[in-house]
């Protein structure tokens, strides 16, 4: 930035356009960003790029205003009233930049044991800290971390079992090609999410060309008063309308992709008595039934001329039937749509026609050719996000949402649901790199290389006795969980557990956890209170610093800083479909204004006066690989004893993955490089031999190993341990069992387009469509059901969950809701000191959350976000 | 000359205020002041109601009647059909106000602050927008969008027509049978709001579906 | 649908409303008393005062409403189009004329005393100035077509109605204020202000009941008639504006007509605040959706 000038005085006049990567929400687009003599005066979206395809949302545009927030910390702050709580002042005092430094290393010099520090981040910044600050936690040696965002707005359910059908992070529909979508409880497509401003494009022109969508909600979403229609449902209750959707598909209407079936799944794995695949004595491998031959093969057996899918089969003395015999049977024995109806509240017969619909809109046995090669046609996809997952069925929720795409073979082909970000990449043509590819295990089943999440797809991660602070390395299946930290029963879980340590210094960037994990009151006084010091590196002052940091620095915007890469891993900014790969950096429109700092390079000094720098080079070594798909050049390895500054590993990771000559200088010119993608690469399902299931053969076995270790420290019931088995089961939440008591409302919450989780509410400009908006910072209720209740549109309402939890605020009465629902948008209503603009406007939905053993999904350890509520006019019944 | 005109398919619009933001930086238009709005709308009765954004912009009419009531001359119609307020005309009668049937325009008394509770000088952004408004506008004068004036000259589209995600708002000339509106209007029966006022507007909207 | 009213023109701009008519009506009452006989010159004259100060003070509260007063002398370009401009120049040439007449008949000449045809003259111009000056007051909302409270024959009738009785109960108040209370022209006068009310009521009526073809009209009735404006309109327009001053008038003591007089002009005030405290826009149409304008 050679003419940065940061004052006002136009010394130099300057007028220019600078190609970077916008940081409102995760979807990473990229941005030109308009600088006059020095002051950004417009950000506009940058035609150059897939990721965001030149356009640009109001949560983009508005970052200006976040920029140059006067809210803004600008000097690092600690902490001078000892007393921590929600809603506590901290009576902030500025410091120096040396005395918060020499602070923070002296507390984490002097910690009882390193293992009790922890990392906590925010889903917004997931770029920068994929792998500076993973780094740090090896260097320094601890594992605890949290993600806000990742444990309770999408986390545990959904990218699980994302993984493990599809080897990628989500979900969406192949748009260029798709006719009919479900929706179920997600808004891909409608402005938010993952490549949020591509899909938008790619549903408006969907939509245009006659698709259609079919949308499960209980309220009159974005998404559903777009699409062709609306089905009211229950919260929560998605799983059990898409296994009715199964059993009508497969007992009923008996069409189903035959060919995937056999050959991309593990329908015609032969099951045994005991749940388990009949396997071969000899090379133990699962076995299938040739239907011509009439006897049983290794699935992998190149001589199968027909895999049974029906049928009863004895083999090795065994009676055995192929899985999707099982399924086929499960579903019509235990999801007939009488009971389905009485589930979800949504009509046998609009479950059976839309079912119908599905299949007729997939168009079993089309092809159509790309790019020379030809490939089935699946014009039908059902996609799913927070609304299903945030349940105590969060996994199994989705799978079986899913299952419906893998039934008709509409995975990965044109047309159908496509794993997001892909999980094909052949890597930059220069470098190959990133590369990253699925592959088949010994069983057949799809692993994959250069895999980068937390969630893997097969095997599950082994069940070991817990040594992380959350317990998690004993469950199999969960990235996060509430249930154990934020509960009063932490303690007692870390010395029933043995868990060696304390929590003793948690590292915040970012993230606002006391607003976005469970209730305010149990993440602050069970879970952040337990830790002696707690710095952090914010933006803003919010819930968080004023309720637990003891220090507070101020961190660099997105605006000020570098970023080697914001699309890769493609989990959040990439497009499907025949485009371009795009690997774009962020670059600093202006210098850091005051005594602000990228949190990246104060890392790198944090690193070096602990003394643990080259422990920390090799840590970034070893992940970048794993981030950046495919091993790092030797002449780029950062060299223990070397002196980087965070321009320089920028700068090493853009020329070993791009290329010698694309350093960051080049880099910084147009901000990004772009290759075409492959249709190898875009629609891989065919092009890869793995196979996905539709039943889990192993969940069994791998929640048996969970419950061994609770049962050996006392916990046998932690969870319940019935979820873990091989076939799609739906399992109510607590709340679906509370019918006949007072509290008659489920409350649910939403997320407006045009904010991000809870980091945009202060942005003036946002906040300002916030309150012409007629439903953001009003709760939504069915007009009907408040006229039943005596209750007037803008009357004000107290909400009480039953442990007797309340929010308030006004009531929108609206005939887009289901009568039993009342919609909240979240997550809004903050109290911090910090943030003056957002200060009590809206209801902060999470602090209705209950979170225990009961409200928490067995098998992913997701928190279940629905509530049974009952509402009341403020003063008085 | 042309006959600028502007499209907005309400079939792709699914309501996220991204031209009512990317205006409202293109222009520095001050706290309050929106040249592109949006207005949510519900109809129908559960289960079979519906909603819709119906995103707003002054409609540039044929027959402004802004311009027949302004008593200055200061709103005038420029050869492409494009109404035009001159702020060193305008004395601030609000007539105009009273009579657009779109509530395209608007005036404003003096710079507030977004930060109101900040202490201290704007900061840099909005003492550029301050600095700007004022140059091209000042105070108490009627206000309104002219499909980006400038935008144009530099050969670029209305920032709100490059911001919208969903390529749902088109810009061109009607007079033209062969451009991309004329052609949306005609194929997608494209309509103008409020007719029966007379009005003409040169704004269309294609059905919701 | 939430209708939302105009906030744009309310108090400062009904001030301006309520004092031209009050000047324009009283006068146009002088001229036409002073026509009707030598005995009504008094009270004629009573009615030319008014003329020039009401609408000068109103032209300052108008001023006082631009958003920049110092480019109101544009306000009269636009007359072929523009009602504003045309009701700028009425409004000059009205204290133009009722200046001239002032000056020239109650201080500090009184030539005009006997040269009387002169005097006819300059009132019969005098008078259609006023004359269309009420008028324009009345066109001018009507004007504002989306806006269909306003939009209605009705309206300028009932303000022309209105800027008669608070124009002749100006001359009334003026008159007992000078001592005139006894003479029997001012009791026929008070007469034909309550008359005047009387009218102005079941106009006002009739305005209220003829406003409800549209929702938005009818939502500007429930405005005026149960919500917020109720109060102004129930206790201002009918109580202060027409039943007090009929019936103290009726009572007819020199106190109460005065007080009548003076509440029937304040009426006048509140009259048009109310109706443009009511405006509302049409909603816009796009299909079966209806959305409501920004607040303007």
């Amino acid at each position: 930035m050679s003419t940065t000038t940061t004052t006002n005085e136009p010394r130099v006049k300057e007028d220019v356009w600078i190609p970077t990567s916008c940081g409102g929400c995760y979807a990473q687009c990229g941005v030109l960003v308009h600088r006059v003599d020095g002051t950004v005066v417009g950000i506009e979206g940058n035609p150059d790029t897939p990721a965001g395809s030149g356009r640009i949302c109001a949560k983009g545009t508005a970052q200006v205003m976040t920029l140059y927030d006067r809210h803004r910390i600008n000097y690092p702050v600690k902490r001078t009233n000892p007393e921590k709580g929600v809603g506590v002042d901290p009576k902030w005092e500025r410091i120096s930049w040396e005395e918060a430094m020499d602070t923070i290393v002296e507390k984490l010099q002097g910690m009882d044991d390193r293992r009790g520090a922890y990392f906590q981040a925010t889903t917004v910044q997931t770029s920068e800290i994929r792998f500076a600050v993973p780094a740090f936690m090896k260097a320094f040696g601890f594992k605890n971390y949290w993600v806000s965002g990742g444990g309770l707005w999408c986390g545990n359910g959904a990218h699980f079992m994302n993984g493990i059908m599809h080897a990628a992070w989500s979900i969406i529909p192949d748009w260029h090609h798709n006719n009919y979508t479900l929706y179920f409880g997600c808004s891909k497509g409608h402005g938010a999410g993952h490549a949020a401003l591509q899909t938008a494009q790619w549903v408006a022109d969907a939509r245009a060309r006659g698709m259609k969508a079919v949308v499960f909600d209980p309220f009159l979403s974005t998404q559903a008063s777009k699409g062709h229609e609306w089905v009211p449902i229950r919260v929560g209750t998605d799983g059990a309308a898409a296994l009715g959707m199964i059993n009508v598909i497969l007992n009923e209407v008996g069409e189903w992709d035959d060919k995937y079936l056999k050959l991309r799944t593990n329908a015609p794995y032969l099951i045994g008595p005991d749940e388990h695949y009949v396997r071969d004595p000899e090379t133990n491998k699962p076995l299938v039934w040739d239907a011509e031959e009439e006897r049983a093969k290794t699935f992998d057996d190149d001589s199968v001329k027909d895999f049974a899918l029906l049928g009863t089969y004895e083999v090795n003395g065994v009676t055995c039937h192929p899985s999707f015999q099982l399924l086929k049977d499960h579903v019509k024995k235990n999801y007939p749509l009488d009971k389905v109806e009485k589930i979800t509240s949504v009509p046998a017969e609009t479950l059976r026609q839309i079912a119908r619909d599905f299949v007729k809109h997939a168009q079993i046995g089309s092809t159509i050719v790309i790019d020379g090669k030809e490939l089935p046609l699946r014009p039908s996809a059902a996609i799913f996000f927070r609304g299903s997952q945030g349940h105590v069925n969060s996994g199994w929720n989705c799978l079986e949402i899913d299952m419906l795409n893998h039934i008709v073979g509409a995975a990965d082909v044109p047309g159908g649901a496509m794993g997001h970000g892909p999980p094909v990449c052949h890597g930059h043509p220069t470098t190959g790199k990133p590369e990253t590819t699925p592959y088949a295990c010994p069983d057949g089943l799809m692993e994959v290389k250069g895999w980068v999440y937390d969630h893997k797809p097969y095997p599950l991660r082994e069940p070991k006795a817990p040594v992380r602070l959350d317990l998690q390395d004993m469950f199999p299946c969960s990235v996060y969980n509430a249930f154990t930290i934020c509960t009063d029963r932490w303690e007692e879980y870390l010395e029933d557990f043995k868990i060696p340590y304390k929590p003793e210094v948690m590292i915040n960037f970012g993230s606002n956890s006391v607003m976005t994990m469970a209730n305010a009151e149990d993440v602050t006084e069970n879970f952040l209170k337990k830790f002696k010091f707690v710095f952090s590196f914010n933006i803003y002052q919010n819930e968080f610093t004023e309720a637990v940091a003891d220090i507070v620095l101020p961190d660099a915007c997105f605006l000020e800083r570098y970023t080697p890469c914001v699309t890769f891993p493609s989990t959040f900014s990439h497009p499907t479909g025949m485009d371009h790969w795009v690997w774009q950096i962020r670059q600093p429109v202006v210098e850091a204004l005051f005594e602000r700092r990228d949190f990246n390079e104060v890392m790198i000094d944090l690193a070096k006066r602990l003394g643990i720098q080259d422990t920390y080079y090799d840590a970034i070594n070893n992940l970048i690989p794993i981030r950046y798909g495919g091993e790092m050049s030797e002449r780029y390895k950062l060299k223990p004893g070397g002196e980087y500054t965070w321009t320089d590993i920028v700068d090493a990771v853009l020329r070993d993955r791009l290329g010698d000559e694309m350093g960051l200088d080049e880099l910084k010119k147009t901000g990004l490089e772009k290759w075409p993608t492959k249709v190898e690469e875009m629609y891989w399902r065919w092009f890869q031999p793995a196979r996905v299931p539709i039943y889990f053969e192993y969940f069994k076995e791998f929640g048996e190993k969970s419950r061994k270790i609770a049962k050996q420290f006392g916990h046998e019931h932690i969870m319940d341990w019935s979820f873990y088995k091989p076939l799609a089961e739906w399992f109510p939440c607590p709340s679906h069992e509370m019918e006949g008591t007072d509290f008659d409302l489920w409350a649910f919450s939403w997320r407006p387009s045009f904010h991000t989780q809870s980091s945009t509410q202060n942005n003036p400009w946002l906040d300002e469509l916030s309150m012409q908006d007629p439903y953001v910072y009003l709760m939504q209720l069915n007009a009907e059901t408040g006229r039943k209740k005596g209750l007037k549109d803008k009357d004000v309402v107290i909400v009480e969950n039953s442990i007797g939890r309340k929010i308030e605020g006004p009531i929108r009465l609206v005939e887009g809701m289901h009568p039993e629902h009342i919609g909240i948008a979240g997550c809004h209503g903050h109290w911090a000191r910090g943030t003056p603009l957002s200060k009590g406007k809206g209801q902060f939905y999470d602090d209705l959350i209950i979170v225990d053993e009961a409200h928490t999904d067995s098998l992913t350890q997701g928190t279940d976000a629905c509530v049974k509520v009952k509402i009341y006019k403020k003063n008085g019944r | 000359m042309a006959r600028y005109g502007f499209v907005v398919d309400l079939k792709r619009c699914y309501g996220c205020y991204s031209c009512q933001v990317a205006c409202k930086a293109a222009n520095n238009t001050p706290m309050g002041i929106d040249w592109a709005w949006c207005r949510p709308s519900e109809t129908g009765k559960y289960p079979s109601a519906t909603r819709q954004m119906i995103p707003l912009l002054c409609q540039q009419c044929a027959n402004p009647p802004c311009m027949e009531v302004c008593p200055t001359g200061a709103t005038t119609q420029d050869e492409n059909g494009i109404v035009h307020v001159d702020p060193d005309k305008c004395m601030g009668c609000k007539y105009c106000i009273m009579a657009c049937p779109y509530g395209a325009r608007q005036t404003v008394s003096g710079w507030k602050t977004y930060f109101p509770d900040a202490e201290g000088d704007l900061d840099p952004f909005e003492a550029y927008a301050k600095k700007e408004w004022e140059k091209t506008w000042g105070y108490g004068v009627a206000t309104k969008c002219d499909f980006c004036h400038d935008r144009r000259a530099e050969g670029k589209l209305p920032a709100c027509v490059e911001a919208c995600p969903a390529k749902a708002r088109y810009f061109g000339d009607l007079d033209d049978p062969t451009s991309e509106v004329s052609v949306l209007i005609r194929r997608e029966r494209g309509f103008q709001l409020n007719p029966e006022l007379g009005t003409d507007p040169s704004c269309y909207y294609l059905p919701p579906r | 649908m939430m209708f939302k009213a105009q906030t744009k023109w309310r108090w400062g701009v009904a001030a301006y409303l309520a004092l031209v008519a009050l000047g324009a009506g009283a006068y146009l009452v002088g001229v036409l008393a002073d026509m009707r006989g030598p005995e009504w010159a008094s009270l004629a004259k009573l009615g030319v005062v008014f003329g020039f100060p009401c609408c000068a003070l109103g032209g300052l509260v108008k001023l006082t409403q631009l958003g920049k007063p110092s480019v109101a002398w544009r306000a009269w370009m636009r007359p072929g189009t523009s009602w504003i401009a045309r009701g700028s120049l009425i409004l000059v040439a009205f204290m133009l004329v009722s200046f001239i007449h002032f000056v020239l008949w109650v201080w500090p000449s009184h030539v005009l005393t006997d040269a009387i045809e002169a005097r006819f003259v300059l009132g019969f111009i005098g008078g259609l100035c006023a004359l269309a000056l009420i008028l324009y007051s009345g066109i001018l909302l009507t004007a504002a077509r989306p806006i269909a409270f306003w939009s209605t024959a009705v309206l300028p009738v009932l303000f022309f109605l209105s800027a008669l009785a608070s124009g002749t109960l100006g001359i009334v108040l003026l008159g007992i204020l000078t001592g005139e209370e006894f003479s029997w022209p001012l009791t026929r006068l008070m007469q034909g202000g309550i008359a005047l009310l009387v009218f102005q009521g079941i106009t006002l009526a009739i305005y209220l009941q003829s406003s409800h073809r549209v929702p938005e009209a009818r939502a500007s009735v429930s405005l005026v008639l149960a919500g917020e404006l109720a109060g102004l309109f129930w206790f201002g327009v009918v109580g202060v504006g027409l039943v007090l001053p009929i019936v103290l008038g009726l009572v007819g003591t020199p106190v109460s007509t005065a007080v009548a007089a003076a509440c029937g002009i304040l009426g006048s005030f509140f009259l048009r605040q109310v109706v443009l405290a009511g405006g509302i826009h049409a909603p816009l149409r796009a299909g079966s959706f209806e959305v409501a304008l920004p607040i303007v």
